[in-house]
């Protein structure tokens, strides 16, 4: 079993994915955060009182206040990850954001919405393998 | 006679640059050593507004109070033996009025080989500038134009996958949650209309991506072997709807581009080719090649069922155009083609005749121009 966290803006797609996520009986605990900042901030805190910090990170690029880039840049001037895998998990279908994703070295994959349940499937299968 | 107009060509050299300055069609001004008129062309009065107003032994400081210590410093210089010039100087008037103007200050020399003043010739350039910098506004506002247009096509198709996203995810969820439900007709109907929105969508973003890609992915591409890539493509097509085709583009031919963008340009006029063959003649696609100076000329042409270009002329490279009744037009296979042509600074024109065919001629660089 393991624990995820999505940083999206989009109510209905965490609804969505949630749904799921619960579905695949693999996943005990799902933490959404609204925004780059909101995440880096609360994992940052959990990470210092070693608290329970996920296995999964999918991430959204448009966001605001903190975009998805920013919590990368953040993230990059970490020596620990907060996740064993960062997932960017977004509508963009720009191949700038694709190369750029591919800059960072946590990012696992770059995954295009909608998310296919299938596609899902594989990347749970990579992670809790 | 002959003693008189000896006399007269024992005129100081002074007036006969007079004479040749009064006839110049120039702005032309000649001067003495204080900067006093001591002739002006015709063209001058009327460049500089002066009318017929009398000119000579006054100083041209006077006419002009606007004119300030680099002027004069020039003039000085030129009084020593400079020679300067300047091909776009900008002038404001003591009336608020801007000149743009081209020069040329150099000493003139009397008899005995000294500087007896200065010669200016200037020529009023500024319709031509006001013309540079109505054509230069005009590019800023096309490009900005241009920019705030592609910045919107990538929100607007960023935001509509989001949501077409969404509803398609619903959809499916609703599907494995409720297997019953998709019997109705109204589900099946939403289905549909999700399915052809996220299509709509991907178009879109297809089309807006093309003009954002880098240029850095440009190279030589070879047509021929781009050309024998598609043709093993479209092949099976080919063999079953009895289309022949003909590649006679030279070996060498080269063009200037991002190779994607070739190869889907050739994939799809060869495909509509073939798509829209005659049914009741032998049919044929024939591609040529030829390069003409800087260009690379690509012809594709086929003795197809052909399109009524007096009636559909304008949007056949339009979007979401289609002329004919064939299940796998979308309207969208020209559009893409004409702007990934563009996007490469190429061209795309059309001739065809209902029954006897269409052709294709595509432009390209073949070498890069930067």
């Amino acid at each position: 079993m393991i624990d995820v966290c999505i940083i999206d803006d989009d109510p209905i797609f965490v609804r969505l994915l949630s749904i799921i996520l619960s579905g695949t009986d693999r996943v005990d605990e799902i933490t959404v955060y609204k925004n780059g900042k909101e995440a880096f901030e609360t994992l940052s805190v959990i990470e210092k009182q070693g608290g329970r910090l996920p296995q999964i990170i999918f991430l959204d690029l448009n966001m605001p206040i903190w975009n998805g880039w920013l919590f990368l840049e953040e993230c990059r001037k970490k020596e620990k990850s907060f996740a064993d895998w960062l997932f960017v998990l977004t509508s963009s279908v720009n191949p700038q954001d694709i190369n750029r994703a591919e800059e960072y070295e946590k990012v696992e994959a770059f995954v295009t919405k909608p998310l296919k349940r299938k596609e899902l499937e594989q990347i749970l299968n990579k992670c809790v393998a | 006679m002959y003693p008189q107009r000896t006399q007269e060509s024992r005129k100081s050299p002074e007036s006969y640059y007079r004479i040749f300055i009064d006839q110049a069609p120039h702005a032309i001004a000649m001067f003495d050593r204080e900067i006093r008129y001591i002739g002006a062309s015709g063209k001058w009065r009327a460049d500089y507004n002066l009318g017929d107003r009398e000119l000579e032994g006054v100083s041209h400081y006077d006419i002009f109070p606007e004119i300030g210590e680099d002027w004069k410093l020039i003039h000085q210089e030129c009084l020593a033996g400079a020679v300067n010039t300047n091909d776009e100087a900008y002038f404001l008037r003591e009336d608020g009025s801007e000149q743009w103007i081209s020069w040329d200050v150099r000493p003139w020399y009397d008899d005995a080989g000294e500087i007896g003043g200065i010669l200016m010739y200037t020529e009023d350039i500024t319709d031509r500038k006001r013309s540079e910098q109505r054509v230069q506004n005009l590019l800023e506002i096309t490009q900005s134009q241009n920019n705030r247009l592609q910045n919107f096509a990538h929100i607007v198709s960023h935001n509509l996958r989001s949501h077409a996203g969404n509803i398609e995810f619903i959809l499916e969820l609703l599907a494995e949650s409720h297997p019953e439900l998709q019997k109705e007709e109204l589900i099946q109907m939403l289905h549909s209309a999700s399915g052809n929105l996220s299509t709509t969508v991907r178009d879109l973003n297809e089309i807006a991506i093309i003009h954002s890609r880098a240029s850095k992915c440009f190279s030589h591409i070879n047509l021929n072997e781009t050309l024998e890539k598609v043709l093993e493509v479209t092949h099976s097509e080919a063999v079953k709807q009895q289309v022949s085709i003909y590649n006679e583009v030279p070996a060498h031919l080269e063009v200037w581009g991002i190779p994607a963008y070739v190869e889907s340009i050739c994939l799809n006029l060869i495909t509509n080719a073939i798509r829209y063959s005659a049914p009741d003649k032998d049919r044929e696609v024939r591609i040529l090649g030829e390069k003409a100076w800087h260009l690379t000329h690509l012809t594709i042409s086929d003795n197809g069922i052909g399109i009524d270009l007096e009636r559909h002329g304008n949007e056949v490279f339009g979007m979401y155009k289609t002329f004919h009744d064939h299940p796998q037009s979308h309207g969208l296979g020209l559009f893409i083609t004409k702007n990934q042509v563009e996007a490469m600074s190429g061209s795309i024109t059309i001739d065809s005749n209902v029954g006897t065919g269409t052709t294709f001629r595509v432009s390209l660089p073949n070498q890069r121009n930067d």
